[in-house]
C-alpha cells in the first residue's frame, strides 16, 4: 500500500520542483539634492541595489538577486511622498526537465516598510497597485501577467503558456507599487525627506502547477464573472436542506476517518521537498551526488510520451547559439511511425513485465523457503 | 495523520540532528558541471523513451527497487509485528 502512495505521488507529484521562499532585499534611494522640500517633485533613482538575502525557503533555486530599482516619479506635497517604483527580481532555477503544458507563477508581497537612513525614524507609509507588469522567461513562450488577485497579501498572478524547454530556467519579475509615505507623526508638515531606504520582502510561491484546458477556462472565467458565480453560491447554500446537510455529513464522516490515517494528497512530495532542501541545506557538497540522483529520478517520472525523442546538444560560443540544442521527435514522421511505436512499447512492455515477474518469483522463493 | 506525524516527527528529528552542521555548497562551477549532467540524462531519458513506454518506466523502477529490497522490508515488518504484543508473533 506503501508502494502504491509512493507510486501514485511521484507519478502526479514530483515532476516539477515546488518552490516556497521568502526573499528581502534593502533598497536605498536618494534625491537629487541632499535634502528635498516640500511641495517639489521630480526623479530619483536608487544609490545602491543593496544585497538581497534568502530568508528561509525550500525546494531547489540556484541563485535570487534584485536588480536596480527604479523610481519613476516622486512628488512631495504637505509632508506626504508620493512615488512610483519599479523593482525588478530576477529568480533562476536549475535543473529542470520537460516543461508542462501551462504553468501560473503566485508571489506575494509584504508590506514594505520605510526608514529614514539619516535618522532610523520611521515614518507611516502604505502601499498599494501591486503588479507584475513584465515577466520574462527563457524557454517560455507567451508569458503574461493574466489576472491580479489583491488579497490581504497582495497576492499576484503571472501565467504563462509554455514549450517544452530543458535546462535552467530564468524568471524575471517586475513589481511595481505605489508609495504614500506621510512623514514623521510626532513633526509637523513642511519637514524635508532625506534619503530612506525600502525593504522589500517578497514571498514567493511558486507552485508550476500543470493546469488543465478547463482549468484555464475556469480561470479566466472566475476573473471575468466573479460575482456571477459569488451569486451562484449563495443560491446553492440557500437551497441546502436538513436531509441533504445529514447525508453531507455521514459521508464526510468516513472521509474524515480515511484522512485520519491517510495523508492529503500532496503531504509526501511536499516533505521529499523539505527533505531535499533540508540535507542539501545541511550537508552541502556531501548532498551532491545524491541530488543528481534524485534529479534523474525526478526526469524520470516528469517523462511521457511526448519526450521521447533523440536529443541534439547545441553549440554556444558566449552568449550566441551557433546551433540551437533541439530534439528530433519521431511524431513528425506521421502516423505510421505511432502505430510502430506502439507496437515496439507492447513487445518492451511484455518482456520487461516477464523478467519482473521472474524477479519477483525468485525473491518470494527467498523469503518464504530461503533459497532462490 | 498519524502517518503524517510520524513523518513530521523524523523530518524534526533530521532537523535537530543537523542543526549544528552548514557545510559549504558546491562551487558554481561544478555545480553547472552537475546541471549539465543532468540535461544530458534527461536527454538520455527521452532517447529511452523512443523504445520503452514511459508509464511503464515509471512504475517498474520502484517496483524493482522494493522487490529487491523485499527480504529487508519483510523482516522490518515482521520486527515491527513482533514488538506489538496483541498480534502475539514471536
Amino acid at each position: 500500500m506503501l508502494s502504491m502512495l509512493f507510486l501514485n505521488t511521484l507519478k502526479v507529484e514530483a515532476a516539477l520542483p515546488q518552490l516556497q521562499f521568502n526573499y528581502s532585499r534593502t533598497t536605498y534611494f536618494t534625491f537629487n539634492a541632499l535634502e528635498s522640500e516640500d511641495n517639489t517633485s521630480g526623479t530619483i533613482s536608487e544609490n545602491s541595489g543593496g544585497n538581497g538575502y534568502l530568508n528561509n525557503g525550500s525546494g531547489s533555486i540556484a541563485g535570487v538577486k534584485g536588480g536596480g530599482g527604479t523610481i519613476s516619479t516622486y512628488s512631495i506635497t504637505n509632508g506626504t511622498l508620493n512615488a512610483h517604483v519599479k523593482v525588478p527580481f530576477t529568480f533562476r532555477v536549475s535543473g529542470y526537465s520537460t516543461y508542462p503544458s501551462a504553468e501560473f507563477l503566485t508571489y506575494q508581497f509584504n508590506p514594505l516598510r520605510y526608514e529614514n537612513v539619516v535618522s532610523g525614524e520611521l515614518g507611516t507609509y502604505h502601499f498599494s497597485n501591486f503588479s507584475i507588469t513584465d515577466c520574462t522567461a527563457n524557454y517560455v513562450t507567451n508569458i503574461r501577467p493574466q489576472e491580479n488577485y489583491f488579497g490581504p497579501y497582495q497576492t499576484v498572478r503571472c501565467g504563462s503558456i509554455k514549450d517544452s524547454g530543458t535546462g535552467t530556467l530564468l524568471v524575471t519579475i517586475f513589481i511595481e507599487y505605489d508609495i504614500v509615505c506621510t512623514k514623521y507623526t510626532a513633526r509637523g508638515t513642511g519637514q524635508p525627506f532625506s534619503d530612506f531606504s525600502v525593504t522589500t520582502n517578497v514571498s514567493c510561491n511558486i507552485p508550476f502547477h500543470v493546469a488543465t484546458d478547463n482549468e484555464i477556462k475556469t480561470v479566466s472565467s472566475n476573473v471575468n464573472d466573479s460575482e456571477g458565480n459569488q451569486h451562484l453560491n449563495e443560491i446553492e447554500s440557500t437551497n441546502k436542506s436538513i436531509f441533504g446537510s445529514i447525508s453531507d455529513f455521514f459521508g464526510s464522516f468516513f472521509d474524515n476517518l480515511i484522512g485520519f490515517f491517510v495523508p492529503e494528497d500532496g503531504f509526501f512530495s511536499d516533505w521529499f521537498d523539505r527533505l531535499n532542501t533540508l540535507l542539501s541545506d545541511k550537508l552541502g557538497m556531501l548532498y551532491a551526488p545524491f541530488d543528481l540522483l534524485i534529479s534523474t529520478l525526478q526526469s524520470i517520472y516528469s517523462a511521457d510520451s511526448s519526450s521521447a525523442g533523440i536529443p541534439f546538444p547545441g553549440i554556444q560560443w558566449e552568449d550566441t547559439w551557433l546551433i540551437e540544442p533541439f530534439t528530433f521527435n519521431f511524431d513528425s514522421l506521421g502516423s505510421d511511425f505511432s502505430d510502430l511505436r506502439d507496437k515496439v512499447y507492447f513487445g518492451t512492455d511484455t518482456v520487461l513485465i516477464f523478467t519482473f515477474l521472474i524477479l519477483l518469483q525468485k525473491k518470494v522463493r527467498l523469503i518464504l523457503e530461503g533459497h532462490e | 495523520m498519524i502517518i503524517k506525524g510520524l513523518f513530521n516527527l523524523i523530518y524534526t528529528f533530521l532537523s535537530v540532528v543537523l542543526a549544528p552542521f552548514s557545510l559549504p555548497q558546491l562551487p558554481a562551477g561544478i555545480q553547472t558541471i552537475f546541471d549539465e549532467i543532468v540535461g544530458y540524462l534527461t536527454g538520455a531519458v527521452g532517447l529511452l523513451c523512443v523504445f520503452v513506454r514511459p508509464s511503464t518506466l515509471q512504475l517498474l523502477i520502484p517496483a524493482v527497487i522494493i522487490v529487491i529490497n523485499a527480504e529487508h522490508i519483510w523482516n522490518g515488518i515482521l520486527w515491527i509485528l513482533k514488538k506489538l504484543p496483541f498480534v502475539g508473533i514471536e
